[in-house]
């Protein structure tokens, strides 16, 4: 029965059951690969501490490199011979899709802030009256709107078995709730009491989840067994009061009426308790000047009912739960169990002000020490202390990317006050006025590793939010954000055509041509390797590297020589040929890949296929000019020169009686002759022509010499033909 | 991803990643290099090529920059380096995907440590060993990788170690393309920051004092976004040291001086500060070295420091059997972040 009245307060309290805290220790949580995770606290550190996942490496000389992509980071050991590698798991990275998504909400956020990124006092030109406002409003928006992408983040992954980061998750979310209500609310325009105070009841049951469904069963339950009354039991009266303290009004109602304390046997008692239902349902949650007449009502009741007769125990019970009403310090302290609970209690009770935050804080911690495990308690305490650039830390060991956001709306808000000295404290002789001139806010720097760290996941989609925030950033300058750029993008993990296009617009955006040269250069041998020549000599000839295209401009020439004929490749042979239609390939895509350098590089392979096709059509006159024109080529290298008049010239022109050649050609090639010097490669490209099967070389004179001389010995013949 | 067996029959030395970490390189006393590429269908390792590399035990290997397509160095105490260059058209596990470009064998002791220059200083390698020589080759045609010159040797220490004491000998280039041509080297117990002057020789910039014991381990770190550059080592002595490198333009007399002073501890902190490295101008790009962070968590021997891409992260591994890792806070501290442990 109690959990059927009961099943509504799920709507407020937190789900206890299926969440951890840090302050466990060694809880074993399964991850996303089912493997333990075990988290304890190094004791030298006090740092959270993991074990490996799956299997352990000996410790005995444990070595581990950090991979570019950190999750896949490997370990071994140099002592044993199990010659495992072995992988590790990183407690702050997450990888997931959902993480990525929240990131992207993030950097959306931070960039709709333009300008009121800082917290800028306007001194000259038009300056308007509302504008601090006007600033303070959107600061204040976009916190909101961050709060609730961190709730649906928790969300997302609420199911999941990633119970460690929803804990810290969940902690990150305390604090900035807290946050929320003390600095993000009230200097709003729209701004409401019982937004102050929502939201305030709205951090402190959302931080724990207290009371616990089952503590309230419990609490009815035990009825059952013992057949005494509910309100006869303390337990009942702790709770009611933790109810009322926690701003859980409908429940604290729910629970007095399931009391059985409206069919008291004494009809004062009846009277009193309707009384306490109507006031507590009265609470002047929505006005700010209903507190006092409220108050004043509660005053009242506690005073009638300290005149009534009736039952010492019940009499107690209930002047407790109206002096908790009536703001009374001591009883909203003594029945406490945290002291956020008193905080929250005092806030609604005692006056609904901020002005008495700080004394409430204060307060409440006399009576009900922080609890230093949970991570979010002491941020809190900070936060209602005015102490805000002390919970950075914190928070960035929960999250970084949460805390760099915070932080920077922190500092837009204008409520960061770091006490500099104290941090630089540790160096001696720094001057603390330079210190402030080159270094950035710790918001600047936390964004700034949010933008650094995203380059070391596994994600694409996230280097974006990475680029745009290393730009946004205004910490630096744009000669500062160039060179990190520069040392960024060489390492974007690019799949598509589309992932370079955006890669090389950002070089270009920001000016990097000799970051663009080296992507061009790493495509280039990526297209290589995928032996796709002709888009890798397109991007070594875009990196400069014309050295490159050249080689590879002779490498297809002298596979065209070997092959006796035009290359298969219908990509090179339409850019030589000029012909995009007779290969279906599209103009414009050949002419974006084409560029000047390979044109003029590929000019001797484009005479050597003309000379294929000649030959082909049996025009031995033209063909052979080609020819010519190609072993006369001043830049032709020996080697080719060698195999373009074995192959061709000397079987084609020279052995044959067929052509004639005239003077002028046979000097042509007499003085080509003198020119070349034989170098080994000449030696090891003829002995390859000579030796291959399907060549029709194979009854050329076995050695380079005594060919040559035999090419002489037969021009001279021509020649004497010529002259006769 | 789940640990995988690397195959080798002995100990493996040293692991290498490519650039974008989807090819990790491993040698061993086995002789064997073997190269694993990652299946992002399964995100787990698979054996891609394995080959028989040198004659002695590989202890160091590096992948060069992918600007140059995919080669690999190693060193052994054969006392070569050899440089491997993938070959896409061989099959893979044929034994035959990855080809010899070339054996560089100048060296008279064991090797200890290969690595490639960063990519914007061309396709360079340096290495060192237990001669206690430090050399650096080129490849001056970027189209014929089979030919490596040797364009600079540094003796790092005069006596090279008695053969049956340990020893051990890294190096680590300063990564960023911004600065002038550097590196650190660990030789023994001493560590000393080598930069082009002006005439172009590598000369002594900079010592990193205060190490007691042999330095296992030293990693230069990536200074994305700073304008000064941090490296780390870990050392027999129980220590992980972070120190910060800055580089100030003083005159030129006040650093003979200082160095003139420092020459008296020779012996103790390594090569004297090269007064080469004074510009013509009377100026000298001084390198400031600073130890900013000391660690002894590790509770004994620091096996190994690494940083991550962005230099924001570095990681230590030590006799405790742990991996840390560790963060600068806003004010530029290193405090441990996390710990992961393996079984002790």
């Amino acid at each position: 029965m109690a959990n059927d009245e009961f099943a509504d307060t799920q709507d407020l309290l937190m789900d206890v059951d299926n969440l951890d805290f840090l302050d466990e220790e060694g809880i074993s949580n399964e991850s996303d690969d089912d493997i333990n995770l075990t988290i304890n606290v190094d004791p030298v550190s006090n740092a959270p501490m993991v074990n490996f996942p799956i299997e352990q490496p000996s410790a005995k000389e444990l070595r581990f490199k950090y991979n570019n992509v950190s999750s896949r980071s490997l370990a071994f050991d140099n002592s044993t011979k199990d010659n495992k590698l072995y992988p590790v798991r990183f407690l702050h990275l997450d990888e997931s899709k959902e993480f990525a998504q929240y990131v992207s909400k993030l950097f959306e956020l931070y960039q709709g802030l333009g300008e009121h990124r800082k917290n800028d006092v306007p001194t000259i030109g038009l300056i308007k009256q509302t504008s601090r406002l006007e600033h303070f409003s959107i600061v204040n928006l976009a916190f909101h709107a961050l709060v609730t992408e961190l709730e649906f983040y928790i969300e997302s992954i609420k199911y999941t078995n990633k119970l460690q980061r929803i804990g810290d998750l969940e902690e990150c979310l305390s604090i900035l709730n807290c946050l929320k209500t003390i600095y993000f609310l009230t200097d709003s325009p729209e701004y409401k009491q019982e937004d102050l105070l929502e939201s305030l009841i709205n951090w402190v049951n959302r931080s724990d989840g207290e009371p616990s469904e089952l503590v309230i069963q419990k609490i009815f339950d035990e009825t059952l067994l013992t057949r005494r009354k509910v309100y006869e039991q303390s337990d009942f009266w702790d709770l009611t009061a933790q109810l009322l303290l926690r701003g859980l009004w409908s429940q604290s109602i729910q629970c007095i009426q399931n009391s059985q304390l409206l069919e008291h046997g004494n009809e004062t008692v009846g009277v009193f308790v309707t009384d306490l239902i109507t006031i507590i349902e009265s609470y002047p949650l929505h006005s700010e000047n209903l507190f006092r007449e409220w108050k004043n009502s509660v005053l009242q009741l506690m005073t009638n009912w300290d005149e009534q007769e009736v039952e010492p125990e019940i009499k107690k019970n209930l002047m407790n739960i109206f002096m908790i009403l009536s703001g009374s310090k001591n009883k909203i302290c003594e029945f406490s169990q945290y002291w956020y609970e008193s905080y929250c209690g005092l806030m609604l009770y005692y006056i609904p002000t901020l002005e008495l935050s700080q004394e409430y804080g204060q307060l409440a911690t006399k009576h009900n020490a922080i609890d230093v495990c949970n991570n979010w308690e002491t941020p809190c305490y900070h936060i209602i202390n005015d102490k805000v650039a002390d919970v950075l830390p914190i928070l960035e060991s929960l999250d970084l990317a949460t805390a760099a956001f915070v932080a920077v709306l922190c500092e837009a808000k204008g409520i960061i006050k770091t006490d500099f000295y104290e941090i630089f404290a540790h160096k001696s002789g720094l001057n603390s006025e330079l210190a402030f001139e080159n270094e950035p806010t710790i918001g600047e720097f936390l964004i700034r590793q949010v933008a650094l760290s995203l380059c070391s996941y596994d994600d694409k989609t996230l280097w974006p939010v990475s680029v745009g925030l290393i730009s946004l950033s205004s910490d630096s300058g744009d000669s500062s954000k160039r060179a990190i750029l520069a040392e960024l993008l060489p390492h974007f993990p690019y799949t598509t055509n589309d992932d370079i296009e955006w890669l090389l617009s950002v070089c270009a955006k920001w000016r990097l041509p000799d970051v663009a040269k080296t992507i061009y250069k790493i495509l280039g041998q990526d297209t290589l390797y995928q032996n796709n020549i002709v888009e890798a000599m397109s991007n070594f000839s875009k990196a400069g590297e014309y050295e490159w295209v050249k080689h590879y401009s002779w490498m297809i020439f002298e596979a065209s020589i070997l092959q006796g004929g035009p290359l298969d490749d219908i990509t090179i042979n339409s850019i030589v040929n000029g012909d995009t239609d007779s290969f279906n390939i599209p103009k414009d895509l050949l002419n974006s890949m084409v560029t000047d350098v390979m044109r003029q590089t590929l000019s001797p392979y484009a005479v050597l296929y003309e000379f294929h096709k000649l030959a082909e059509n049996n025009e031995t006159e033209k063909a052979m000019n080609h020819m010519i024109q190609l072993i006369s080529f001043p830049y032709m290298p020996e080697q080719y020169c060698i195999l373009l008049l074995a192959k061709f010239f000397y079987p084609m022109f020279l052995k044959t009686t067929e052509t004639a050649l005239d003077e002028s050609q046979i000097f042509t090639i007499l003085k080509t002759l003198e020119k070349i010097k034989l170098n080994d490669s000449c030696v090891a490209l003829y002995s390859q022509l000579r030796n291959d099967d399907n060549s029709t070389c194979s009854n050329l004179p076995e050695s380079v010499d005594s060919f040559i001389q035999d090419v002489r010995k037969t021009l001279n013949y021509k020649i004497c033909q010529s002259f006769m | 991803m789940k640990p995988f067996l690397t195959g080798h029959s002995d100990l493996v030395h040293d692991i290498s990643y490519d650039f974008y970490g989807r090819r990790v390189a491993t040698c061993s006393s086995d002789q064997h290099i073997k190269v694993f590429k990652l299946d992002k269908e399964t995100n787990e390792w698979e054996l891609s090529e394995s080959w028989k590399a040198h004659d002695s035990s590989i202890v160091s290997l590096d992948w060069a920059a992918p600007e140059f397509g995919r080669i690999i160095a190693s060193v052994s105490y054969d006392k070569t380096i050899k440089l491997w260059e993938e070959d896409p058209d061989a099959l893979e596990l044929s034994g035959k995907r990855w080809q010899k470009l070339c054996t560089l064998n100048d060296a008279t002791g064991p090797l200890f440590s290969v690595k490639f220059a960063p990519s914007h200083l061309g396709l360079r390698l340096a290495a060192l060993g237990n001669d206690g020589k430090l050399r650096l080759y080129d490849a001056l045609e970027s189209s014929d990788l089979r030919s490596w010159t040797l364009t600079s040797e540094i003796t790092v220490l005069n006596t090279p170690p008695a053969s049956h004491l340990q020893s051990d000998f890294c190096l680590s280039w300063c990564p960023s393309r911004f600065s002038t041509e550097r590196l650190v080297i660990s030789a023994m117990d001493q560590a000393t920051i080598y930069q082009r002057n002006k005439q172009g020789k590598l000369v002594p910039a900079g010592h990193l004092k205060g190490h007691t014991g042999l330095i296992r381990s030293i990693a230069w770190a990536p200074s994305v976004g700073r304008w000064y550059q941090l490296i780390a080592t870990g050392c027999k002595d129980g220590k992980l040291r972070i120190f910060k490198v800055t580089e100030s333009r003083n005159n030129g007399t006040n650093i003979i001086n200082e160095e003139n002073d420092n020459n008296a501890n020779i012996e103790r902190d390594g090569p004297p500060i090269d007064s080469s490295a004074i510009d013509a101008d009377g100026s000298v790009a001084n390198l400031h070295v600073e130890l900013i962070s000391e660690h002894s968590d590790h509770q004994g021997e620091v096996w190994s420091v690494s940083w991550n891409l962005t230099g924001t992260i570095l990681s230590s591994t030590g006799d405790d059997g742990k991996i840390r890792l560790w963060k600068a806070s806003y004010s530029n501290e290193f405090r441990c972040m996390s710990v992961v442990q393996a079984a002790r």
